[in-house]
């Protein structure tokens, strides 16, 4: 039902904001009629203008603009650090912008996989409906993060695909290196936080359960050591986004409390 | 001597260290996923904490284990004297600085009588005990450092009250032998209790009462304090300087010795309030650590 919930926000939202398709300009094979210019040898004799031929009295053939198709890849990375949120987890989140970006890529009819990592071997989805989008957010609703607590194969994988245009979706708390990847692909990094995880002043002692590892740790977080915490991270985020900027790996964080359509608008123009 | 009065406490040590390792109060769980670095931005502070905690555990023990220090003050059939010293506290005492100097005599005095045991009682408006009998001297020298003219008011002298008051202590007394040595430079002028009736009590607990007018003879009325004197037994004094004062105490020296029933007894000094503070200040510590 939440799965169906959030493909229905995504299509709304998608439907009602899409401005147009993806056009490209490059001449070829399509269905977007471009211009009628005089026949050169070489040009494909299907495509001779009979009609434009016999007015002019010269051959005429028909020009097209080449039909631009995508390979679009939303690579999940799945682990136990997903399954924490204030406002909504943020598995919750990383489903409704599997939505988002699943489903404007199907409209413009590209070739689309959503592709999750986790201890085991990597699980794929082809969309070529709505349907399959939305077995893969049932998919992602319901893995069960806190047995995940190792990701691996995303480096290995992306290599292999075809030139595409890849969305990684992750907390990223991990260690990222995107050197290699970013060569062959345009990549696109949105970080899934919640803000009371980047500032946890909870004051008052806590268990503090690893979700990875299952370990407890007995915390009062005070606001002094929640600022700490916060710069520590602020480092850390640091260090990402120099690495980003260096492999021009395009990144944007989007938050538990955010719009997932109108951040995504943000990041990705 | 050194010891603990309740040494059977320190059972709890043992049991308190277990608990503080063992008994932990179940706190909310929650999921969190950056666990592995607030741990490690916390594990001095924890350490500090926990150290603290076994700081306060160790010195609350101690405290309730009643730290003391054991005087055995024995006092071998020794002859003393039961002296109820009653000092005259009144504002005409300010004049010529006749109050300290009666004060000195009177701490030097104490200071001298080791086997004996001396009650100190002062008056002024009304009069009061400032010390029951006892044989802790340092408490009597600890007191009288501390009184000061005007301590029980400056305009009357309850001379009459004091002796009344005074003789009571006496009450429960088995000593032969009962002195009050009552310093005064002044008249009775408080009226609280009839002169008779400050004599008859004297009396009727066979209490030596030594009047020492202080001061000009002018000043103080001689015949009630002879009076005094002569119906109880006592003697009377005239002093007109430290001199003389130090001389009446002398000639006290002289008077027969009685036999003091209690040969031995112990001075217990706690000292359970140094560990227990400290465990305040510590929790204090612990508690201000615990929050910033």
């Amino acid at each position: 039902m939440l799965a169906q919930e959030i493909l229905l926000k995504a299509k709304k939202n998608v439907f009602t904001n899409r401005a147009a398709d993806n056009l490209s300009r490059m001449r070829g094979e399509g269905m977007d009629f471009r211009e009628i210019r005089p026949y050169q040898p070489g040009d494909d004799v299907r495509k001779i203008n009979f009609c434009a031929s016999s007015k002019t009295g010269e051959l005429q053939t028909n020009v097209f603009n080449e039909n631009k198709q995508l390979n679009i890849i939303i690579s999940v990375v799945l682990l136990g650090s997903l399954y924490f949120g204030s406002v909504r987890l943020k598995s919750t989140l990383i489903a409704e912008v599997i939505a988002h970006l699943g489903y404007s890529s199907l409209q413009q009819k590209n070739k689309t996989k959503v592709v999750f990592f986790s201890s085991d071997l990597p699980k794929i989805f082809h969309l070529n409906c709505s349907g399959d989008l939305l077995k893969a957010i049932e998919y992602m609703l319901e893995f069960d993060l806190l047995k995940s607590c190792k990701s691996h194969g995303l480096n290995d994988y992306l290599i292999q695909q075809k030139k595409s245009l890849v969305f990684l979706l992750s907390d990223f708390y991990q260690t990222f290196d995107g050197a290699l990847i970013s060569h062959k692909n345009q990549i696109n990094a949105l970080i899934m936080r919640d803000k009371l995880e980047e500032y946890p002043e909870f004051n008052a002692p806590l268990s503090l359960i690893n979700a990875q590892s299952g370990s407890s740790t007995e915390i009062n977080i005070s606001k002094k050591l929640a600022k700490n915490y916060k710069k520590i991270l602020e480092k850390q985020d640091n260090k990402l986004y120099l690495h980003a900027q260096k492999h021009k790996i395009n990144i944007g964080k989007i938050y538990t409390c955010d719009d997932v359509f109108f951040k995504l608008l943000q990041i990705l123009k | 001597m050194f010891s603990f009065e309740y040494p059977f406490v320190f059972a709890l040590l043992p049991f308190a260290v277990f608990c503080l390792f063992f008994c932990k109060v179940k706190k909310m769980a929650i999921y969190f996923p950056q666990t592995l670095l607030l741990k490690n931005m916390v594990t001095v502070r924890n350490f500090f904490l926990k150290l603290l905690k076994i700081l306060i555990l160790i010195l609350t023990i101690i405290a309730l284990s009643s730290p003391i220090k054991t005087e055995k003050i024995s006092i071998n059939n020794a002859k003393g004297y039961e002296i109820s010293i009653i000092l005259d506290a009144s504002g005409s005492m300010k004049r010529n600085n006749k109050f300290k100097i009666v004060k000195k005599i009177v701490s030097d005095f104490i200071k001298k009588r080791k086997t004996d045991k001396l009650a100190l009682s002062i008056f002024a408006d009304f009069a009061y005990v400032v010390v029951p009998f006892t044989y802790d001297k340092n408490s009597i020298q600890k007191l009288l450092k501390n009184i000061k003219v005007g301590i029980a008011g400056e305009n009357k002298t309850a001379l009459y009250e004091a002796l009344f008051l005074s003789s009571k202590l006496y009450k429960d007394s088995k000593s032969k032998e009962k002195i009050a040595i009552l310093l005064t430079d002044g008249i009775d002028n408080a009226k609280s209790v009839p002169l008779d009736v400050a004599i008859r009590t004297a009396k009727k607990y066979k209490i030596k009462v030594y009047t020492i007018g202080i001061g000009n003879r002018s000043n103080f009325n001689l015949t009630i304090l002879k009076k005094i004197a002569h119906k109880t037994g006592g003697k009377y004094f005239t002093a007109r300087n430290a001199k003389d004062i130090k001389g009446i105490y002398n000639q006290i020296n002289s008077l027969e010795k009685s036999k003091i029933k209690i040969n031995q007894y112990l001075q217990k000094s706690y000292y359970f309030q140094y560990p227990l503070i400290l465990a305040l200040l510590l929790l204090v510590v612990y508690f201000w650590r615990k929050n910033t």
